[in-house]
């Protein structure tokens, strides 16, 4: 084994240094670590707006409670009254401030266990949600401890006090100190880990947990300070489930629209937008059923706004597509153009509005 | 065996049938004198609050007001059959407690208000029903599909749940069950 770098006057100092100094450091090291903690967990709390953190939560519940009077879907998949009744239901308890702890305590209280279709988070079954970050953060404790003490003690002989380098008498199991920079080294390395260890766990934490500890807060928003009313609330809902349909998340962004709908019956977008979202997942899962919802929201879309141009291709997209009804489909598209369409609607809507006048030999008028 | 003896032998047999198969149809077809309780959250808790209009005679109604009387909770659909089978059941058992001694409250489970009412009408049932909007009741008691029947207690806790068509029989050994227990 080398001795390189390692004297008895090294020893000692280190020895000496070590009962006073270190101590400080040791502590400081772990108030830096919980400061990078905190500060972690802040970001990850304050980095998303509001309303798109309330429509997360609200589609993941839907989605981990069953449909009570259904064979093992969920509330989000399911198009019964009950299923209905209760999305609205959970999207009125998020936004009053409810944990997602507190929302499925509530079902299970009435339906008991089998309403969760995961796990519940409480009680004894909730240690599924916790017990694999206890894992990791304990393994990564475990291994950060064995790696420090590893390193920092290692049994060598210890060379006898005023005997030079090169004259080493050897002394089994006699613990020796390394050099006091490669110790420094080692144990900037285990911090760095750490912390890394500990920032990313804490993301991990607010990703899994992020509705329970947002909302122990009073009101309907994660700060605490800020109730949205019913409009603001329509308009959050209705950017979000934007996003969540330019993101192809489907089933959430048709949540969010149902939850529009909820607190607004006749708002011509939500239906239009959830009249189209059910046309492709009515398309893809060929089912006319479907379709034809889609086609009810679509014309009810029109019976609320009469001129709003989004329903009237929607429409005339069903009609042409689906039904194949191109008469219908060139009214519709006729309505759509003569009122005022966004130029990206028209540049997507284009093709099938060829496609109809080329079907009915008239010229396009686009 | 001679030809006259196999014809002595059917001939048995018919009238044995003839005398046996109406006590075979009447026992089949006949409601069961016991019904098995199921299990519910909701049994040894009070029981959630129910008020609304009654479908058919528009008077308020609700559930404290029954408080100090067992009541039989019962939701129903007119598009459900057993509901069909259980409703004479039900109006039985509200006729046999007039007293006052036990109350039957109905509450719709996803069905309009006039059919459930055509519905009551129909098989005879004249005991208070309530519309429940917003499926709020329903989610309250856990219901999973009618007909569900809740036996709530004159201190107004849940004593029983029943998945499926009650009988008057059945409701009333558990109304002497519950007050044998003291409730």
């Amino acid at each position: 084994m080398s001795s390189a770098g390692v004297t008895a006057e090294g020893v000692t100092a280190e020895r000496s240094e070590f009962s006073g100094k270190s101590r400080y450091q040791i502590v400081g090291v772990w108030v830096l670590l919980g400061a990078i903690a905190a500060v972690t967990m802040y970001l990850g709390v304050h980095r998303v707006p509001i309303g798109a953190v309330n429509a997360r939560r609200i589609a993941q519940l839907e989605s981990e409670l069953k449909c009570p009077v259904c064979n093992d879907i969920s509330v989000a998949q399911s198009e019964v009254k009950v299923a209905s009744d209760m999305r609205s239901q959970i999207a009125s308890f998020v936004n009053k401030g409810m944990s997602d702890v507190q929302v499925e305590q509530y079902y299970e209280a009435r339906y008991g266990r089998q309403i969760l279709l995961s796990p519940p988070r409480s009680g004894f079954a909730g240690l599924v949600w916790v017990l694999p970050a206890v894992v990791v953060v304990a393994a990564g404790a475990l291994g950060g401890w064995v790696l420090f003490v590893r390193r920092s003690e290692i049994e060598m002989p210890v060379p006898a006090v005023g005997t030079s380098k090169e004259t080493v008498t050897e002394l089994p199991n006699q613990k020796v100190q390394l050099d006091p920079k490669r110790k420094h080294k080692n144990r900037w390395v285990l911090v760095t880990g750490i912390a890394c260890l500990i920032a990313g766990l804490s993301f991990f934490v607010i990703r899994t947990l992020g509705g329970s500890s947002q909302s122990r807060l009073p009101s309907g928003s994660i700060t605490g300070s800020t109730k949205l009313s019913k409009g603001q609330e329509v308009t959050q809902l209705l950017a979000d489930a934007k996003i969540l349909a330019s993101d192809g998340r489907y089933p959430e962004a048709t949540n969010a629209y149902s939850q529009v709908l909820a607190i607004e019956p006749r708002q011509a977008e939500a239906l239009a937008y959830k009249g189209w979202l059910l046309q492709l997942a009515g398309k893809a899962g060929n089912d006319p059923k479907l379709v034809g919802q889609a086609a009810s929201y679509e014309r009810a879309a029109l019976k609320a706004s009469p001129r709003y141009p989004d329903a009237a291709f929607f429409l005339g997209s069903i009609e042409l597509e689906d039904y194949h009804d191109v008469p219908a489909a060139i009214t519709q598209f006729n309505v759509f153009l003569g009122d005022s369409p966004s130029p990206q609607l028209v540049e997507i809507a284009k093709p099938e509005i060829q496609r109809a006048f080329g079907a009915e030999g008239k010229p396009s008028p686009v | 065996m001679s030809n006259g003896q196999k014809r002595a032998l059917i001939a048995a047999g018919v009238v044995v049938a003839v005398l046996v198969l109406p006590f075979a149809i009447a026992l089949a077809t006949r409601p069961p004198a016991t019904i098995d309780a199921v299990a519910s959250p909701l049994v040894g808790k009070p029981a959630p609050q129910i008020s609304g209009k009654s479908l058919l005679t528009g008077s308020p109604v609700s559930l404290a007001e029954y408080r100090g009387r067992f009541v039989v909770v019962n939701f129903f659909a007119s598009w459900c059959d057993p509901c069909g089978q259980e409703a004479p059941e039900l109006d039985s058992f509200a006729y046999e407690h007039r007293d006052g001694s036990a109350e039957v409250l109905g509450v719709v489970f996803q069905d309009e208000s006039s059919t459930a009412a055509q519905f009551l009408q129909k098989t005879g049932g004249t005991y208070p029903a309530v519309q429940d909007p917003g499926s709020k009741i329903a989610i309250d008691y856990g219901i999973k599909g009618p007909p569900e029947t809740f036996l709530v207690a004159p201190n107004g806790m849940v004593v029983a749940h029943f998945d499926g068509p009650v009988t008057r029989l059945g409701l009333d050994s558990y109304i002497a069950k519950a007050e044998r227990e003291g409730l």
